[in-house]
């Protein structure tokens, strides 16, 4: 199994593993965003009646993009684990092969072909279980991505509500329009990014 | 990969394979040992993983792989032991003897299917068919947790680095000349053996044993005087250079 070009594929899934824990460490921020949120729009009273109803939105944004990026990252670091494993089949494979063109005229060459079918069937139970869980982690992500355009929506209602709110509050119902924004856009970077990998691996 | 048949007995067999014209240049040359009997093999220091296809090879030109029921690693380093990954999957039923110091290492090298004998300080025996191996202790000699092989029925002892040597691809399998060989063991053995305690020892208890044959990890095997010339040569040695004292 080869990537399109540069580096193997299982240092590919690592990589995505890795983005994908970043992106859970951004999800957390948006978390605690919402929580200020709340307590924000609480002491603005009256005046803040509009944004309140959109931190019930920040914080189901918040939960679902906390829960589906720990869930991702816990696949991908599965993903990448079968990419290691599948690596090392993959050469021991070759090594069995060799082995075997080496011996071709060895009294007892046969006794190493159950091993090298062993080794065979296990390359290939790897490479199919890698496969799909590519393919899974692919869906996972475009979801996820779906789900993030969600916040640019919330974050410009966010900012609307914020200047009816009155004057006292308006910046900080600002800021924290303008952090889910932000949140939600290092996430998207890390879902491309790791979308753009998943291109790269040739399956 | 050269094959030689060093003890050819009513039981059993000593098989050496090296000199491995293939392998990689940057990598050392290194011995493996094989004893067979009617039913079992035990493989010895089968080597690293650039070795494995060629050892595999030469072994299948011995014994059916099934018939390995035993491997031993002196100690942990990876020209020993690191194709056990691959040896792994190769053997189903096999019983790895090794160290117990090493065992949480050695299975960094992968061991899913092979089962692990620690071997405990003091050393154990393995019972192939109806032929004892002695595991005898060579601790610091020079891993912490070391051991050699004996066979006293083939006055066979597999000494691991002791009596190594590093030399060209195409040294002779046996010792001639002793004082000329001393030249290309002298470095070794004062810089990777770190104790003269240990050393001496070690010379001690093997000068107890009725030996004919002893067989290096590297380099050339010494046979019948050249034996005794190595442990005293050995004995004098002063080793673990490295330190100013």
């Amino acid at each position: 199994m080869k990537t399109q070009k540069g580096n193997p594929y299982f240092v590919y899934a690592a990589t995505v593993a890795a983005e994908l824990h970043k992106a859970t460490l951004v999800a957390r921020e948006i978390s605690l965003t919402a929580s200020n949120a709340r307590a924000l729009a609480l002491r603005a009273g009256h005046g803040a009646a509009g944004f309140r109803a959109l931190t019930e939105f920040i914080d189901e944004l918040a939960r679902k993009t906390v829960a589906a990026s720990s869930e991702i990252n816990s696949e991908a670091i599965k993903m990448s684990r079968t990419a290691s494993e599948t690596a090392r089949t993959e050469s021991a494979l070759k090594r069995f092969k060799i082995a075997c063109d080496k011996a071709s005229e060895h009294q007892y060459l046969t006794s190493i072909y159950p091993a090298l079918k062993r080794t065979e069937d296990d390359f290939k139970v790897l490479q199919e279980r890698f496969h799909k869980q590519v393919y899974q982690l692919s869906d996972r992500l475009n979801e996820l991505g779906r789900e993030l355009r969600t916040a640019t929506v919330l974050a410009a209602m966010s900012r609307v509500e914020a200047s009816a709110s009155g004057k006292e509050f308006e910046e900080s119902l600002n800021v924290i329009a303008l952090n889910v924004a932000q949140a939600a856009d290092k996430i998207q970077t890390h879902v491309k990014y790791s979308q753009q990998l998943f291109g790269k691996i040739a399956v | 990969m050269l094959t030689k048949k060093i003890y050819d007995g009513i039981n059993h067999q000593w098989i050496m394979f090296g000199r491995d014209p293939e392998k990689p240049k940057a990598i050392i040359d290194t011995n493996q040992y094989m004893v067979r009997t009617r039913n079992n093999a035990l493989l010895m220091d089968p080597g690293g993983i650039e070795l494995f296809s060629a050892m595999l090879a030469n072994v299948v030109k011995q014994v059916p792989v099934q018939q390995i029921s035993h491997v031993f690693a002196s100690h942990q380093d990876p020209d020993i032991i690191s194709s056990l990954g691959l040896w792994d999957k190769a053997l189903e039923t096999a019983t790895l003897h090794a160290p117990w110091l090493w065992e949480g290492f050695i299975r960094h090298f992968g061991m899913e299917n092979i089962s692990f004998d620690a071997i405990p300080d003091e050393g154990s025996t393995v019972t192939l068919d109806s032929v004892t191996l002695q595991f005898i202790p060579a601790h610091y000699l020079h891993a912490s947790g070391n051991f050699h092989v004996y066979d006293p029925a083939a006055k066979v002892l597999m000494s691991g680095d002791v009596g190594a040597a590093l030399e060209p691809i195409d040294a002779p399998l046996f010792v001639d000349d002793f004082d000329e060989h001393v030249k290309s063991m002298h470095m070794f053995h004062q810089r990777w053996m770190p104790s003269n305690l240990a050393k001496n020892d070690w010379v001690n208890r093997v000068r107890a044993l009725d030996i004919e044959l002893m067989c290096p990890q590297h380099g050339r095997m010494f046979a019948g005087d050249n034996v005794k010339r190595f442990l005293d040569w050995f004995e004098a040695l002063d080793v673990g250079t490295a330190i100013k004292r």
